[in-house]
């Protein structure tokens, strides 16, 4: 049954509030997640994203505007965020940089030990989340933490928040400094987490590409706001747009436009290497015009 | 001083290895030997953990060898007392630009190098005005870090080694963090100084960057696995692909559509390049 998770209106925060320093980092943002949806969030460096889903679990709180998650209004200060934390994972930039225990079991068990599991259910929780990110459980589990390759302390990382079993998980820039391979292989982990588990995902990225190939929704944020919201393929037709927001198109689609600018007919949206093969093999095997 | 052309840099069989916590070491480089010529845009490819910056920190003597040789203009790297000149003709730039900035306005930052070399004062305003203007960030020259974007930040931070008048510019994954227009920014940036004679040696993740590269090293497990030029390397994608690194999407595209059958004549390594083929070929089914 499908639930709204999210919901976010008007939403400000400022930082160094009430100081000569006083920026505003949201002025009047959106949102909205619904049960096992999987929404990207793009924007410029400094547009507000990192701001607006550190309010998903209750890291910031609302300066003004609302902020409901999982039926909990964030605005009422009354309200312990801890509990929404177990149902709302939040994955940061370079997570890797905040692995501290010295073997990778240690490291991913942290957070279900605190949630009070059992030591068999703990086991299970640090072997499903490596498995989710494709590490092996009897392979990694005992080996250091900081001997892995960068691509290897990411999936570490982000097994430490999926042990703790979250409905939603928000992934802030998840393969910035990644290798191709890392990023294809987190790529696939988190997709297999959402058709297999029902997890919603929340993907912030500045990766045009990646945003093609994962989101099926997509909001666009520019100085704190929201500025444009749709489904992917209707989002990537404003190819000015999102270049005056500092951001651009997939590599597929700024190639379909440009065929189009020297008279190319291609047929539909083009997003994705897949459709530029496709649309252009149509082109080129259909008699000229 | 080498000539235009000539190795800037000379790598000599070079291993690197380091301890890690709890005993044993790991190895990040064996026996690389590799030479940067001068005015050169050397592109380092490779999987994160392959030694790709190891081999960057090499190159200003940041990380000194276990084995082997790194000479920058004649000069070893080992040599300690050589290291300040090393450091002068070899200028780095990392990922993360709040990493690097250390003033609390722009031009001020800018300054920071040359006011360690001991220049005089009228030298260092020339170097800082000249590094500002070819950066085009003279127009933020009075403005914080904080108020800068990612693109303009790593510009900031360009600028600021370019004031040392380094004959080399390492970027070592300097556009990981940015967001499109900022990577263009820099790109943009490192373009215009190379056609200038410096030497870029540029360190990514990002296929479509390679494209301005005039030669390309692919590192695999601390061992050079390749070195060609782009559209030679993405001629190839079988041997990349075996070593799970990607090709261009532009690249990857015409590959695909040659695979069918398309007569598509060349190795697309840009959008342009495969727009203008695809535009002028013959349809297959003309009446």
């Amino acid at each position: 049954m499908t639930e709204r998770l999210i919901e976010v209106r008007d939403l400000w925060h400022w930082y160094l509030r009430g100081t000569p320093l006083e920026s505003v980092a949201l002025q009047g943002a959106s949102f909205t997640l619904d049960t096992a949806e999987v929404v990207g969030i793009m924007g410029h460096t400094g547009s507000g994203k990192s701001t607006l889903v550190q309010h998903f679990n209750g890291l910031l709180r609302p300066h003004k505007g609302t902020v409901r998650v999982c039926g909990t209004d964030l605005g009422d200060r009354r309200v312990d965020p801890r509990a929404l934390r177990r149902r709302i994972g939040l994955v940061f930039q370079f997570p890797e940089q905040q692995l501290f225990d010295p073997t990778v079991g240690d490291d991913i068990a942290f957070g279900p030990r605190k949630l009070g599991c059992d030591r068999a259910e703990v086991r299970r929780r640090v072997q499903a989340g490596m498995e989710a990110v494709g590490l092996s459980f009897e392979g990694f589990k005992d080996r250091y933490t900081f001997g892995l390759s960068g691509g290897e302390m990411r999936k570490v990382a982000l097994a430490g928040v999926l042990a703790l079993e979250p409905e939603v998980l928000v992934l802030d820039e998840p393969t910035a400094g990644l290798d191709p391979r890392a990023r294809r292989d987190l790529l696939a982990a988190l997709r297999s987490l959402h058709d297999d588990r029902g997890t919603a995902l929340i993907f912030v990225s500045h990766n045009m590409d990646e945003v093609a190939e994962l989101v099926e929704r997509v909001d666009v944020m520019s100085d704190g706001r929201t500025v444009i919201s749709g489904p992917v393929r209707e989002v990537f037709r404003e190819e000015g747009r999102l270049r005056e927001l500092g951001l651009g198109v997939p590599a597929a689609t700024e190639l379909a436009s440009a065929l189009r600018q020297r008279g190319v007919a291609l047929p539909g949206d083009v997003l994705t290497v897949d459709d530029a093969v496709e649309a252009m093999w149509t082109s080129l095997s259909s008699p000229a015009a | 001083m080498t000539a235009p052309g000539e190795p800037l840099i000379r790598v000599d069989d070079v291993s690197v290895a380091y301890p890690v916590p709890g005993g044993g070491r790991v190895q990040a480089l064996t026996d690389v030997s590799l030479e940067i010529r001068r005015s050169e845009w050397l592109t380092i490819i490779g999987h994160n953990g392959s030694g790709k910056s190891t081999l960057a920190k090499l190159l200003n003597g940041l990380v000194i060898p276990g084995r082997g040789t790194v000479t920058v203009d004649g000069l070893s790297t080992r040599d300690a007392e050589q290291r300040r000149r090393i450091r002068q003709t070899v200028g780095m730039v990392f990922q993360n630009p709040d990493n690097q900035i250390v003033a609390t306005v722009v031009e001020e930052d800018v300054a920071f190098g040359p006011e360690n070399l001991g220049l005089s004062r009228a030298e260092i305003g020339e170097r800082v005005e000249d590094a500002m203007r070819r950066l085009e960030v003279t127009g933020l020259r009075g403005r914080a870090p904080h108020q800068l974007s990612g693109g303009q930040k790593q510009r900031v931070a360009i600028a600021g080694v370019l004031a040392m008048r380094p004959a080399c510019l390492v970027l070592d994954e300097s556009t990981a963090m940015l967001d499109p227009s900022g990577r263009a920014e820099v790109l943009d940036a490192a373009a215009a100084l190379h056609r200038d004679g410096v030497t870029i040696v540029a360190i990514t993740h990002f296929m479509s960057e390679v494209a301005r590269a005039d030669r390309v090293i692919v590192l695999a497990e601390g061992r050079v696995a390749l070195q060609a030029a782009p559209r030679e390397l993405f001629a190839g994608p079988e041997r990349l692909r075996e070593l799970e690194l990607d090709v261009p999407q532009v690249t990857d595209i015409a590959d695909r559509l040659r695979r069918r059958g398309a007569d598509l004549p060349l190795v697309p390594l840009t959008v342009a390049e495969l727009a203008d083929a695809y535009a002028t070929m013959p349809r297959l089914a003309l009446r």
